[in-house]
């Protein structure tokens, strides 16, 4: 089975074969020969096709940190059924998303209120910074998922419109 | 010191702070004790401190700032005397006060002091009225009718900032006067929610102005000296990230005038303690800004060209002792610069990055400092401020300190949270920064020039290479592969 992996917005397919000590990298349809040796701490000496590489590397299951040449990189690993289904779910501008963790400060909309773009949809706080989420595009409120002094992870959706005309 | 009039020392406060006060509480061979909110598990202070005192509150913020549950639990704890650090309490005069009634020391300034300069609109008038230099600006208390009339006259560009507010919160710049209404509203707003005080001022913003800071140490006995100036010019969102010692454009002359200004204020408000008074610093001329009435996040800049350690100086102001330099004893030794680490995002307008800290790997060497408040294990939420750790570097002169801060950088590893880490090294490789050509507005004016570069194909295969061959998902599904699919290799499809 190949995994997607996610670097800079790109999704690339990956696959190992062979045996433990004698990988092969199967890398967007390309097979190389790769190998990966931890070092003390977070620090590895990766071969890739011929070429040498110090890193640092640690993550967790399905997210991982990869530090190379002062740059730190964050690598998402997703099997090819949960990518389809973020697709499907992927923005529409009828939804005002959080762009960091943090808290509700305000929310001057109600379910059912019509909103032009530009109209504030809600206000949030993280690390003590303010920011307006405003419509991208005209709409009505169709649900609100969060409450004022309330708390929410990146990516939330807090308000949900339905486009103009829309049941 | 024979005899301190304290023996343990509470620390109010948490991350790198707490860890670098301790650090100096205890090779003064006092008791150290430093708070701690459930929020935070795996902290250097934790570790450092010889007693911990926990706290709770509806929010890990609130517990830090409940006075009156800190100030029970200290003396319980066995605690003499608090030290504030930045932020939270540090500048709460009724906090302040709370503390000296309890019978215990608060190491920092007497309550008056600090009420006065904690009114940004009542130390400028304060200052004004004693001939010290302030920008032009119009202050709503003074007549609040006319407020938005006198702040259109004032003409634009504008600077809108809370009457009670630090820390760049609830401030806006305004260059067309057809948003001012609005941008005072909004101002207005969030001065209300982060110091229940919506009162404003507004004056003229200065166009590409420096950030240039005095430190101040002031006795019970009446000395007042400066350890010179740091230079706090590359700001985002108002908020400092890179501060040196000394400025890159005073003239010995204009530092002379600088420092000889903010020992006046300080001495004309009454003030003891450590404190910094700041100034806007543009075409040749400066203006009083504000003090700020605590140890400055940036003070390990001025530690490391005058060779002072600023929290015992604090710890012995307050236990009574006079000062025992003279003005002219105080040196100002190479150049210093520090690197604020944060868990932000500079290619998402600096948003806020929570985590793990799955790995951190601090740099060491001749002249490097890192005051880390993070370590492998803590988990990096968005309840408290971003910075996470400080890097300060100290060379004989400037351009020797850029290196040693660029070769530091390079050696500071943090796996698990974002961090600006390496938008700290591109920043220091601007043109404009090597060459001293500094302002406030110069890393927003440069963000899109700062962003990380595209990384090269080379380098792109050997990330996915590593992280794939590191995946547990991946290698497992490559154990899991049956013998014959195995043998199949890379054909099978």
């Amino acid at each position: 089975m190949r995994h997607i992996v996610r670097l800079e917005g790109q999704d690339h397919a990956a696959a190992l074969s062979g045996p433990v000590n004698d990988r092969q990298l199967l890398l967007d349809g390309a097979a190389l020969a790769a190998s990966l040796v931890r070092k003390a701490g977070s620090s590895a000496a990766l071969q890739v096709a011929g070429t040498s590489f110090g890193l640092h590397i640690a993550g967790t299951d399905d997210r991982l940190f990869v530090w190379l040449d002062g740059e730190v990189y964050e690598v998402a690993v997703l099997e090819p059924l949960a990518v389809h289904a973020r697709q499907a779910g992927a923005a529409t501008g009828l939804e005002a998303r959080a762009p960091m963790p943090g808290s509700v400060v305000a929310l001057p909309v109600a379910v059912g209120d019509s909103v032009r773009a530009g109209d504030t949809l809600v206000i949030i706080e993280s690390m003590k910074l303010e920011v307006a989420l405003k419509a991208t595009q005209p709409g009505r409120v169709a649900a609100i998922s969060c409450a004022v002094g309330r708390n929410f992870e990146k990516d939330a959706v807090l308000v949900m419109l339905a486009a103009e005309g829309s049941a | 010191m024979r005899d301190w009039p304290f023996d343990t020392v509470l620390v109010a406060n948490r991350g790198e702070i707490a860890a670098r006060i301790l650090r100096t509480v205890k090779a003064l061979g006092l008791r150290g004790l430093v708070l701690q909110h459930a929020a935070d598990f795996a902290a250097p202070a934790l570790a450092l401190a010889d007693g911990v005192v926990t706290i709770e509150g509806p929010t890990p913020v609130a517990a830090f700032l409940d006075g009156a549950q800190i100030i029970a639990k200290a003396l319980a704890a066995g605690a003499q005397a608090i030290h504030p650090g930045y932020g939270f309490l540090s500048e709460n005069a009724g906090f302040c006060r709370a503390v000296a009634d309890s019978g215990m020391i608060f190491i920092g300034p007497a309550p008056d002091a600090m009420s006065l300069m904690g009114d940004k609109v009542r130390a400028r008038g304060f200052v004004a009225a004693r001939g010290f230099p302030v920008a032009p600006s119009a202050i709503e208390d003074d007549d609040p009718a006319s407020f938005a009339a006198r702040a259109h006259a004032l003409g634009g560009p504008l600077l809108i900032k809370p009457a009670a507010g630090g820390g760049g919160k609830g401030m806006r710049i305004v260059r067309d006067l057809a948003d001012l209404d609005d941008a005072l509203a909004q101002a207005r707003r969030e001065g209300l929610r982060y110091f229940g005080d919506g009162r404003l001022y507004v004056e003229r913003y200065v166009e590409r102005p420096r950030h240039i800071e005095v430190q101040i140490l002031a006795d019970h006995h009446g000395n007042v000296r400066h350890l010179h100036e740091r230079e706090c010019s590359l700001q985002r969102r108002f908020q400092k990230i890179v501060e040196e010692a000394p400025s890159t454009t005073l003239s010995g002359q204009q530092r002379r005038e600088i420092c000889d200004t903010a020992v006046g204020i300080a001495a004309a408000a009454g003030y003891r303690n450590a404190g910094t008074v700041e100034f806007i610093y543009g075409d040749g001329v400066f203006y009083f800004l504000e003090m700020n009435t605590r140890l400055q996040v940036e003070h390990p800049v001025t530690e490391a060209v005058t060779g002072l350690d600023l929290v015992e100086h604090q710890l012995r102001i307050a236990a009574g002792e006079a000062l025992r330099f003279t003005q002219q004893d105080v040196r100002l030794d190479g150049h210093a610069i520090e690197l604020r680490i944060c868990a932000e995002d500079a290619a998402a307008d600096f948003a806020p990055c929570t985590g793990r800290v799955l790995a951190w790997h601090e740099p060491h060497g001749e002249g490097v400092r890192m005051d880390a408040g993070i370590m492998q294990g803590a988990r990096i939420t968005a309840a408290f401020d971003p910075l996470l750790a400080k890097l300060i570097v100290h060379a004989p002169d400037r351009a020797q300190a850029l290196r040693r801060a660029e070769a530091a950088l390079r050696d500071t590893v943090l796996l698990g949270c974002g961090s600006n880490i390496g938008f700290l090294g591109r920043l220091l490789a601007h043109p404009d920064v090597r060459a001293g050509e500094l302002h406030t507005g110069l890393v927003q004016a440069e963000l899109d020039n700062l962003q990380r570069p595209a990384l090269s194909p080379q380098a792109k295969q050997a990330v996915l290479a590593a992280a794939a061959l590191s995946s547990p998902a991946i290698r497992a599904a490559a154990d899991a592969v049956p013998k014959l699919h195995a043998a199949m290799g890379a054909w099978r499809n």
